[in-house]
This record gives structure tokens, C-alpha cells and sequence, in this order.
């Protein structure tokens, strides 16, 4: 596959994952309750999510965010790694603003952005032994920021049951 | 901490709120109360110790939205400022650093100060209003008053925010044929009082609850389908331990007010809210009581 070609999957796959996620999620959200789609959204990133990037599986993850800076979609990508927590910040993203841009019309924080669990499936698939935890991203007017932990097994599923049991405190 | 004005809030009453408020804002409204249950439940934090337990609170907030928990925390704490008449900027400081200077430095508004306590001319015309018709539109009550939309609008949403003004459906007793009844019930002890308060608050029958600081210090106002009905809820009262009935007056409808918020139950159940089952009671199978209006063998209009 030539350059060219993978940078025009990486466009499509971005447009695919963001109409998912918005048009799933989010309307999802407005039947069900915020951590209970959270509790989905995270769910698929050790699955579901990691299918979308498996063409990309020979290369690394400063690769994978070249490409996508290369798509003309997003500027200013950065994945900042303090031991196994990971920061990814998207400065500006061409989903978020203009008259089709989705983030005036979300919250602060809101489910984690499709791009941060793309990425977060490419860091599961190169951390086998590992989990993944994305954290619900803070929705900026052009950009987000999301927090993923590579975790253990046990600790994962530790917060994930936290995760559910918060969905179904209900005062 | 402060203690409570007299008609006031507590320093803690306004982080509540404004930890509630900052994380609708930043979320949504029933991911602040799933979170705020979370608290509650699996954290033990009671609503009346968020204050001191701030730093709990920041923990949480850190585990569960990451990255995130600090735009909470700033959102929470400008909240907080506003609240206690403090501009808020931002200094990159913990939660627990806002608190202290906002409690230091802040002034807990009392009840009488608030601007929404206080009633103008345009809020009385809005009312006015509004009170021949709560349905017309904020454009008709714009042209009524000469007031803008936009005024009407945030005016309202003021009062209504602020508890002044509630605008509900209240249907009207005397065209349902219903009768009603005065009661005084003398709780003993405040043990008493507030089990006696947390029944009689979910009975759909109570349509007013006062406090009269005399020896029958709760006096009810009921309504019933018929008198047999009201007497039958009436003799369930005799049975709440600790609790004497001191006066009964039963009479027809309210010459007025004529109508009432009732409560309505549009999904029957089998319990009603007190705890009781219709089903197995002996007023019920006799025919002397309709029912409560929640459960599904409910006999009556409602």
C-alpha cells in the first residue's frame, strides 16, 4: 500500500470512527445514562476499536500520529507518556469546529474522543499483557485532551467495576 | 466552617451546589448525581461533609475523569467564588487551596440579600401574568407586561431557579368531588417529627404539612375521594409510633384555594408509597377505601 493510499484509510477510518461515535454514542447517551455508555466506549477499546487500525499493525505509534497529522484532519497531535499514563492531545481537529464541527454541541467532558481509543487500540495491541483505560476527554472548542493508563489486568477490571458501580449509583 | 444564617445557606450547602452545578456543566445532570451518589455510597461522604472532605473528593475526581478532574475542579471552584462574591482566576491551585480562600475571604449571602428574594415590579407583572394563565407563552406575557423575551425569560428562570415561583398543574378538588380534612397529629420527639414528616411528605393524599411549634406540633390538610376513604387514611396515621392524633375537622372542598398540586401516579404499582399493599388491607377489602392512587387496585378518579 503506497503512501498515498494509507493516508487516505487513515482520512476514511477517522470519518468512520467519528460518525460512530457520534452517531452512536452520543444519541446512545441520550437514552441511556453518561457512565453507562462510558462504560461501552471503554469496553471497546481492548476489541472493537483496535479492528479499525489493524492494517497498521507494523508500525508505531509516532508513525500512526505522523499519518494522522499527514490527513490534514488534525493538528498539533501529541502523546505525552509519564510511565504507563499516556496524555494525547489533539490541538486542533477539523471534526470539532466549523458549521459540521460536533464540540460546541458536547460537553466539557464528554465520552472519550474516537481518535484518543484509536490510538488507545494501537497502544493495547503493542502492550499485550497489558490493559488499556481511556479516560472520558476534555472536549476543548478545536481539540480534546485525553488521559489513557496502561494498566494490569486485575487493576483494570478494578476500575471498571468502579466505572459500573458509579452507573448505577442513582440518589 | 460558618454556621447557618438564620434563612441561609452553610459554606457547605454552597460547595455542594456548586460541585453539583460544576459537574452538570462540565457533564451532564444525571452524571453529576451518579457521581455524587458514588460519593455518598462507596465513599461515605455524607452531603453535609463535602467541605472537609474536599480531599477525598479531588481524589475521586482524579480517578475517574483523569486529566479531566482539574477542569471540574476549576469549574467547581469558580462556582464556588461567584457564590460567595469572590471573582474567580485561575491559579493553577488545588481544590482544596480555592476552598480555604473562599471561605476566608467569602460572605455567605443570607436569604433576605439575594437578589432572586427580592420581587420587582416586572417580576410581579411576569407573575400576574402568569397566574391568570400559566400557559401562555413568553411571547404573550412579553406583550402583556411590555417586558422583552429575553427579559420574561431570564426573569423567570430566576424565580424558578431560586424556588420563588413553581409553575405546576393543580387540579381542582371540588369538581372531583373530593372531600377534605384538618388534622393536628402531636409527634414526640424529634425522632417522631421526622419519621411522621418523611411519611406523610410521599402520602398523595397530604396537601399541606405545617409545623405550629405547639404541643400538636403537625397539622395536615388531607384530601380524599369520599369521607370513608379520608377517615380509613386517617386511622392508618393512629398506627405511627410515638404519634397522637389531637383534632380531626373534616369538611367539603376549600371554598379556596379550589385547586391543588395532587400527587398523580400514571404507572399503578402494587405498594403504595407509605410501604402499605391495598391489596391486603381490610378498609380496602371491605369497600370502605379506594385505595392509594399509586396502586394498581386503585378504586378512585385519579
Amino acid at each position: 500500500m503506497t503512501q498515498e493510499d494509507q493516508s487516505k484509510n487513515i482520512k476514511c477510518l477517522a470519518s468512520i470512527l467519528h460518525s460512530v461515535y457520534f452517531g452512536t454514542l452520543q444519541a446512545l447517551k441520550s437514552e441511556k445514562e453518561f457512565f453507562d455508555v462510558y462504560g461501552v466506549t471503554i469496553e471497546s477499546v481492548n476489541d472493537t476499536v483496535g479492528n479499525y487500525f489493524k492494517q497498521l499493525q507494523q508500525k508505531d505509534l509516532k508513525e500512526i500520529i505522523s499519518d494522522l497529522e499527514k490527513t490534514g484532519l488534525y493538528q498539533g497531535l501529541e502523546l505525552r507518556q509519564k510511565g504507563d499514563n499516556y496524555i494525547f492531545t489533539i490541538k486542533k481537529c477539523l471534526f470539532a469546529v466549523g458549521e459540521g464541527g460536533v464540540h460546541s454541541s458536547i460537553k466539557g467532558i464528554d465520552l472519550p474522543c474516537p481518535m484518543a481509543l484509536a490510538v488507545a487500540a494501537t497502544l493495547s495491541r503493542q502492550n499485550p499483557g497489558k490493559k488499556i483505560f481511556v479516560y472520558p476527554s476534555v472536549y476543548e472548542p478545536e481539540g480534546t485532551v485525553t488521559q489513557i493508563d496502561l494498566t494490569t489486568p486485575e487493576d483494570y477490571k478494578k476500575r471498571f467495576s468502579a466505572i459500573k458501580k458509579i452507573s448505577r449509583s442513582k440518589k | 466552617m460558618r454556621s447557618a444564617l438564620a434563612g441561609g445557606k452553610t459554606f457547605n450547602a454552597l460547595f455542594l451546589e456548586a460541585l453539583r452545578e460544576g459537574l452538570s456543566v462540565m457533564l451532564d445532570e444525571t452524571a453529576a448525581r451518579n457521581f455524587l451518589a458514588h460519593l455518598e455510597e462507596s465513599v461515605s461522604i455524607r452531603p453535609d461533609e463535602v467541605v472537609e472532605k474536599s480531599e477525598v473528593i479531588s481524589r475521586e475526581l482524579e480517578k475517574v475523569f483523569g486529566v479531566g478532574a482539574a477542569r471540574i475542579e476549576n469549574v467547581v471552584a469558580a462556582l464556588l467564588f461567584s457564590k460567595v462574591g469572590l471573582e474567580f482566576e485561575s491559579k493553577g491551585a488545588n481544590l482544596g487551596d480555592y476552598i480555604q480562600y473562599a471561605r476566608i475571604h467569602g460572605s455567605i449571602p443570607t436569604k433576605a440579600e439575594g437578589p432572586a428574594t427580592r420581587l420587582d415590579a416586572i417580576d410581579m407583572q411576569i407573575i400576574d401574568s402568569l397566574r391568570r394563565d400559566a400557559r401562555k407563552p413568553v411571547l404573550q406575557i412579553s406583550k402583556e407586561t411590555g417586558v422583552s423575551r429575553p427579559t420574561v425569560t431570564n426573569r423567570l428562570n430566576r424565580l424558578i431557579d431560586s424556588n420563588i415561583l413553581s409553575v405546576n398543574a393543580c387540579l381542582n378538588l371540588g369538581e372531583l368531588n373530593f372531600k377534605t380534612s384538618l388534622i393536628a397529629l402531636e409527634a414526640k420527639g424529634s425522632e417522631a417529627r421526622q419519621e411522621l414528616e418523611k411519611t406523610l411528605s410521599i402520602c398523595p393524599r397530604v396537601l399541606m404539612l405545617l409545623r405550629p411549634p405547639d404541643k400538636a406540633n403537625m397539622v395536615i390538610m388531607l384530601c380524599g375521594e369520599d369521607q370513608n376513604t379520608l377517615s380509613s387514611t386517617i386511622e392508618t396515621f393512629r398506627s405511627i409510633r410515638n404519634t397522637d392524633l389531637v383534632y380531626i375537622h373534616s369538611s367539603d372542598p376549600p371554598l379556596f384555594a379550589e385547586s391543588f398540586c395532587l400527587k398523580v401516579f400514571p404507572i399503578k404499582g402494587d405498594v403504595a408509597p407509605c410501604g402499605k399493599r391495598c391489596a391486603d388491607c381490610l378498609h380496602f377489602l371491605e369497600g370502605q377505601c379506594v385505595g392509594c392512587p399509586a396502586v394498581a387496585v386503585y378504586k378512585g378518579p385519579l
